[in-house]
């Protein structure tokens, strides 16, 4: 994996990747592709994929709010709040 | 108190022999004691604990009272847990005092079980030793050199020094199963449904369920009863009924079948540990089951299936810290993608990050039929195998570790190393089937044990064969000689 394909993977995950780690991080990531590809000796071709280990469907409820406001408990984990507002960085000049 | 089972707590309880007080203060003594040596817990909720016993012990102790009221647990940090710090074992929870309790959370305060604590574990559940933690690494209470496992490590520490009696955990590829092997305790990793998910912080949601350990089948018996069961709340909790586990624990063994997958007891295993296994087979024999070799074909793709899965939704799930709404949040951002990128790069440890690119890497276009989707095929194979293997008998028995426990920094630095201790436990996530490991034996003065494998939502045949093993056996009973006292 080089740097350019490190940093558009970094990019897209959201992770700042400073680049005295990256020979590393690279050489790391490398290793366990290499052990993952092991998975190429399955022969899975005509195989349904499975994301459920139960064969169960979802379960819907009615639209309706079963739960009162949390709102105000879950605003007092935030780092920076104003005025009930999440604060973050200026977006718009 | 240190040789009491829970069943032996509610009685004495119950008796008036002693009071919730007594026993939550006993505990909180020994964690004061010891727990600066093994680091088994992250906090320490000794006044609320001990509010909690004040409240139980005000309420008489009868037969309609609940078993479990009064008598304290250890609850591992990812469960979320109102007015308490709640971090997973991340620099990225550190400041994380929950708002709300978790579903298992509720229904033990709801029976008055004090909580004494809340322990260590890997980063984010993601690791095989306890040493990922933003809190420094748990140390094995047999050997102090050595890893506990992870990443319920803290849990099975605490319980393997009898910091607390009984405690909780989650495997999302072995996490309850090979920490409590490695510490010489008793864990049950139940069907995946069987517990709520509900405020247990995310790792892959397709795999995580929570669990007990303790140091006996017939206390986990106890524990799961209590944690056990539909919750609305969590869309993946299945609407199973839950049967009385207590209550057929001695049922007899004699004609059940045990499958013995030759897959799993190939050249490759450690001959202490094969051997440890054989002779808790001659034991199942001496109770009367049976014996069938049997066949897993598909196991060998088990590990790499697994940690392309587990990453793929350990990347997805791990979007939502993002340094905005809770969590860590970096200094002085510039701007919102310096926000977001500096708060997650500082904020999640080494090994978290790897699996986030990883996982990123597997979903990304381009990638994503190589292996998201083969892995997602191979998975049924796997299943498949396994619910064909359990036609023909009752639990299936396995190794849990490849190793006894492994010296503290001997594979910190080397992932794949690292995940290759979970190659024996993983696929039963992938199947979502239930597995109990149990402690069977010393080698080289570190403890080892089995894993006894069900059919789903079969709990109750898991504990019943674990209670009758231990019936005939003491290695569930050993405790080191520092905590002896």
């Amino acid at each position: 994996m080089d740097s350019q394909e490190l940093n558009k993977l970094a990019s897209l995950a959201r992770l700042k990747i400073e680049p005295s780690e990256q020979d590393a991080l690279s050489a790391s990531l490398q290793d366990v592709l290499k052990f993952i590809e092991h998975l190429d000796l399955a022969e899975s071709e005509a195989i349904e994929p499975l994301a459920h280990p139960l064969d169960v469907f979802q379960r819907l409820r009615a639209d309706q709010p079963d739960q009162p406001d949390q709102s105000q408990q879950i605003k007092t984990v935030a780092p920076h709040m104003q005025e009930g507002f999440y604060i973050v960085p200026k977006v718009i000049d | 108190m240190l040789d009491l089972s829970l069943h032996g707590m509610a009685q004495g309880l119950r008796k008036g022999e002693f009071s919730s007080t007594e026993i939550t203060r006993f505990f909180l003594d020994r964690i004061a004691q010891h727990n600066q040596t093994l680091n088994a817990f992250i906090t320490v909720t000794a006044e609320q604990a001990l509010r909690c016993a004040e409240r139980a012990d005000k309420t008489s102790y009868t037969d309609d009272t609940h078993p479990l009221a009064g008598i304290p647990f250890a609850h591992k940090d990812i469960f979320c847990s109102e007015g308490v710090l709640t971090s997973c074992g991340s620099k990225m929870l550190h400041n994380f005092i929950s708002p709300y309790d978790a579903t298992v959370t509720a229904k033990l305060k709801q029976i008055q079980m004090p909580m004494l604590g809340k322990t260590n574990m890997d980063e984010f559940a993601m690791g095989s030793s306890s040493e990922t933690s933003f809190y420094g690494a748990v140390r094995n209470p047999w050997d102090y050199d050595c890893v506990p496992g992870g990443s319920s490590g803290g849990a099975a520490a605490a319980i393997a020094a009898r910091l607390a009696p009984c405690a909780t955990g989650s495997d999302t590829g072995g996490s309850i199963r090979q920490p409590a092997v490695l510490c010489g305790v008793t864990g049950m990793k139940p069907t995946y449904g069987r517990v709520s998910r509900y405020g247990m912080v995310a790792f892959a949601s397709s795999l995580d369920q929570g669990g007990v350990l303790a140091r006996s089948a017939q206390d986990c018996a106890l524990l799961l009863q209590a944690i056990a069961g539909f919750d609305a709340k969590d869309s993946t909790s299945v609407e199973n009924p839950v049967p009385d586990y207590s209550e057929t624990l001695n049922r007899n063994l004699k004609g059940k079948r045990i499958g013995v997958a030759k897959e799993y007891f190939s050249d490759e295993l450690n001959t202490d540990i094969a051997r440890s296994i054989e002779q808790a087979l001659d034991v199942f024999k001496h109770l009367g089951c049976e014996i069938v070799e049997l066949n897993l074909p598909s196991l060998a793709l088990a590990t790499a299936t697994y940690y392309i899965i587990a990453m793929a939704e350990c990347s997805s799930n791990l979007a939502r810290y993002d340094g905005v709404r809770y969590g860590y949040r970096c200094a002085q951002a510039t701007d919102l993608d310096d926000l977001y990128t500096r708060s997650r790069a500082e904020g999640f440890g080494a090994e978290v990050q790897r699996r986030i690119l990883i996982g990123t890497y597997v979903l990304s276009a381009g990638y994503y039929d190589a292996y998201y989707l083969k892995a997602q095929k191979a998975r049924r194979l796997i299943r498949d195998d396994f619910l064909k293997a359990l036609n023909r008998a009752d639990v299936l028995i396995a190794p849990v570790s490849p190793t006894t426990a492994f010296k503290i920094g001997e594979k910190i630095k080397d992932p794949v190393m690292m995940y290759l201790s979970d190659i024996y436990t993983v696929a039963i996530n992938l199947a979502g089937l239930p597995a109990i490991a149990l402690p069977a034996g010393f080698i080289a003065g570190k403890p080892t044990g089995l894993q006894l494998i069900g059919h789903h939502f079969d709990e109750q045949s898991l504990l019943c064969f674990g209670h009758r093993f231990q019936q005939e056996t003491d290695w569930h009973q050993s405790l080191p000689d520092e905590f002896n006292q």
